[in-house]
C-alpha cells in the first residue's frame, strides 16, 4: 500500500468516525428521552394545564406550555419572516451586485446569527423597561423575532443568490418593474426554500429557552392577549428538571419528548418542502 | 430607410474599469443589424446598453447619448420600463419564467394591461409564430422548464415577439441550438 492508499483510508476512516459519532449522538438523546420519558408521557400531561402544586408533584399538564410555545414561536416567525424578505430583496434585487450596502448587510447579518439566544433575551428585557413593558406573550414574540431575523435573512439570501440574473434580465427586459421582478419572478422561483426557511426558523423559535427566560415570563394559564405572560416547553423543562422531586423530573423528559416530537416534525416537514422540485 | 437607433460616443465603464470607448452606429429601421466580434469584445454590453439592462449592474456609467425616436436613452432616470418594453432581449440560453408556458408568453402582454380573452388569442398567435403551438398545445399549463433547450428557446422568441416590442435585441440565441433549430428559429425571427 503506497503512501497515497494509506492517506486515503486514513481519511475515509476518519470522515466514517464523525458521521458516525453524529449518528450515535442523535440516537443517545432519543434513546434517553424515549427511556426516562416515554413512560411518564400522559394524555393529561399533553392535554391539561398545570394545577396548584404542579411543579412540586401535584397534578396537572403542560398544554399551557405547548399552546404558549406554538403562540412564541408561530408569531416571532412570521415577524421575523417579514423582515427577512425585505432585507433579502432589498440587497439581492434593489441593489446591484456586489454593492457595498449588502456587503455590510450581510457582515451584520452574520454576526447578529452568531449571537447567543440569551443576548438577544438581554436586548428584549431592556426594550421592555424603556417601553416599561412587563413580560408577556407580545414580548416574547417581539424577541424571538429578533432571535429568528438574521437566520432566515441568512437562508433566503442565500437562495436568492442562487436564482439566474438572466431570469431577472429577462423579466426587465419585458418591462416589469423591480417590484413585479421580485414579486411575480424571484419569490415565485424561491417558493420551497422560503417555506424552508420559515420552518428552519420555526424549528429554532420553539426550541430556545435563553431568548424567552426574561421577556415571556411563565404562566399556569393560556395567554388569553399579548399582554398577558405564557410558559413555553422549555422553560417548563428546566423548572420540572430543578425540582428535587423525582416524579417531576420524570415529567420534564415526558416534556422534552413532546418538544423534541415538535421539533422533528418540523424538521421533516422542512425536509420534505426543500426536496420538492421548483413547480417551474 | 429611418435612422431608428442613433448611437453617438457612447462609452460604458463598469466599477471604474471602461468596457465600452466612443462607440458610434446607426441603427436603421426595418432591417436586420448584425455586430460581430471576438468573444470578450462587448456585444453584449452593448446590446444591454441598448434597453438599459446594464443598469442593473454594478455602479454602471454611460456617458455619449443613444437616440431612440429623438429621445436619448441616457437621459431616462425613472421610467426604465417603458423603455425596455419597446425592445425584445433574446439571450444565448433560454431562461424561461418560473411559471407555466402559457403565463411565460402572457408575460409581456400582461404588463402592457390585456385582458383574458385578448392573452388566450395572442399566446395562441405567437406560439403558432415560433412553430411550438403544436407541440404545447396540450400542456399549455404545464411547467416551461420541462420542454426542451430548442422549444425553450423558440418559447422565449413568443414571449419576446408578444410584448410586440419596437425593436428586438438578439445575443446570440442560436448559439446553444443544434443546426435545425437554428435553421428554425432563425426562419422564425
Amino acid at each position: 500500500m503506497n503512501k497515497n492508499q494509506i492517506e486515503e483510508k486514513i481519511f475515509i476512516y476518519l470522515s466514517k468516525l464523525s458521521a458516525y459519532l453524529l449518528l450515535c449522538i442523535l440516537i443517545f438523546v432519543i434513546l434517553t428521552l424515549a427511556i426516562k420519558g416515554i413512560p411518564h408521557l400522559t394524555w393529561d400531561l399533553i392535554s391539561k394545564n398545570p394545577q396548584g402544586g404542579f411543579y412540586l408533584g401535584k397534578k396537572g399538564g403542560v398544554f399551557n406550555a405547548i399552546v404558549g410555545s406554538l403562540y412564541i414561536s408561530l408569531g416571532g416567525v412570521l415577524l421575523g419572516f417579514f423582515f427577512s424578505i425585505a432585507t433579502a430583496v432589498f440587497i439581492n434585487i434593489y441593489l446591484p451586485p456586489r454593492h457595498w450596502v449588502s456587503r455590510i448587510v450581510r457582515f451584520i447579518v452574520e454576526i447578529l446569527t452568531g449571537i447567543p439566544a440569551l443576548i438577544y433575551g438581554a436586548f428584549g428585557l431592556m426594550i421592555m423597561y424603556v417601553f416599561k413593558i412587563h413580560a408577556s406573550l407580545g414580548a416574547g414574540i417581539f424577541t424571538v423575532g429578533l432571535l429568528v431575523f438574521p437566520i432566515m435573512t441568512r437562508i433566503i439570501d442565500e437562495i436568492m443568490r442562487t436564482v439566474p440574473r438572466e431570469l431577472s434580465e429577462s423579466a426587465a427586459a419585458l418591462g416589469a418593474t423591480n417590484f413585479e421582478i421580485c414579486w411575480k419572478v424571484v419569490l415565485r422561483k424561491i417558493f420551497p426554500g422560503l417555506i424552508t426557511a420559515l420552518l428552519i426558523g420555526f424549528g429554532r423559535a420553539i426550541g430556545d429557552a435563553a431568548s424567552v427566560l426574561f421577556t415571556a415570563g411563565f404562566s399556569d394559564n393560556i395567554p388569553a392577549s399579548l399582554n398577558q405572560p405564557t410558559a413555553t416547553l422549555p422553560l417548563s423543562i428546566f423548572f420540572q428538571l430543578t425540582s428535587p422531586i423525582p416524579e417531576v423530573q420524570n415529567r420534564a423528559y415526558a416534556t422534552a419528548v413532546i418538544l423534541v416530537f415538535l421539533i422533528l416534525s418540523i424538521s421533516l416537514l422542512a425536509r420534505y418542502f426543500s426536496k420538492i422540485k421548483e413547480r417551474y | 430607410m429611418n435612422n431608428h437607433i442613433q448611437v453617438v460616443n457612447f462609452s460604458l465603464k463598469i466599477a471604474k474599469t471602461p468596457i465600452l470607448k466612443d462607440i458610434n452606429i446607426i441603427i436603421p429601421d426595418k432591417q436586420l443589424t448584425v455586430l460581430i466580434g471576438p468573444s470578450g469584445c462587448g456585444k453584449t454590453s452593448f446590446l444591454k446598453s441598448l434597453n438599459r439592462l446594464m443598469d442593473l449592474e454594478e455602479r454602471a456609467e454611460y456617458s455619449g447619448k443613444i437616440m431612440i425616436d429623438d429621445e436619448n436613452l441616457l437621459e431616462i432616470t425613472t421610467d426604465l420600463p417603458r423603455i425596455r418594453k419597446k425592445m425584445g432581449l433574446l439571450l444565448q440560453k433560454p431562461y424561461p419564467l418560473p411559471m407555466n408556458i402559457f403565463e411565460n408568453v402572457a408575460f409581456g402582454p400582461r404588463l402592457n394591461k390585456k385582458n383574458k380573452k385578448e392573452l388566450k388569442q395572442i399566446v395562441e398567435f405567437y406560439l403558432k409564430e415560433v412553430s411550438l403551438w403544436e407541440e404545447v398545445k396540450d400542456k399549455l399549463y404545464g411547467s416551461a422548464t420541462e420542454l426542451s433547450v430548442g422549444q425553450q428557446q423558440r418559447l422565449c422568441l413568443a414571449r419576446c415577439l408578444a410584448a410586440e416590442p419596437e425593436i428586438i435585441l438578439c445575443d446570440e440565441p442560436t448559439s446553444a441550438l443544434d443546426p435545425f433549430l437554428q435553421k428554425k428559429l432563425k426562419r422564425n425571427l
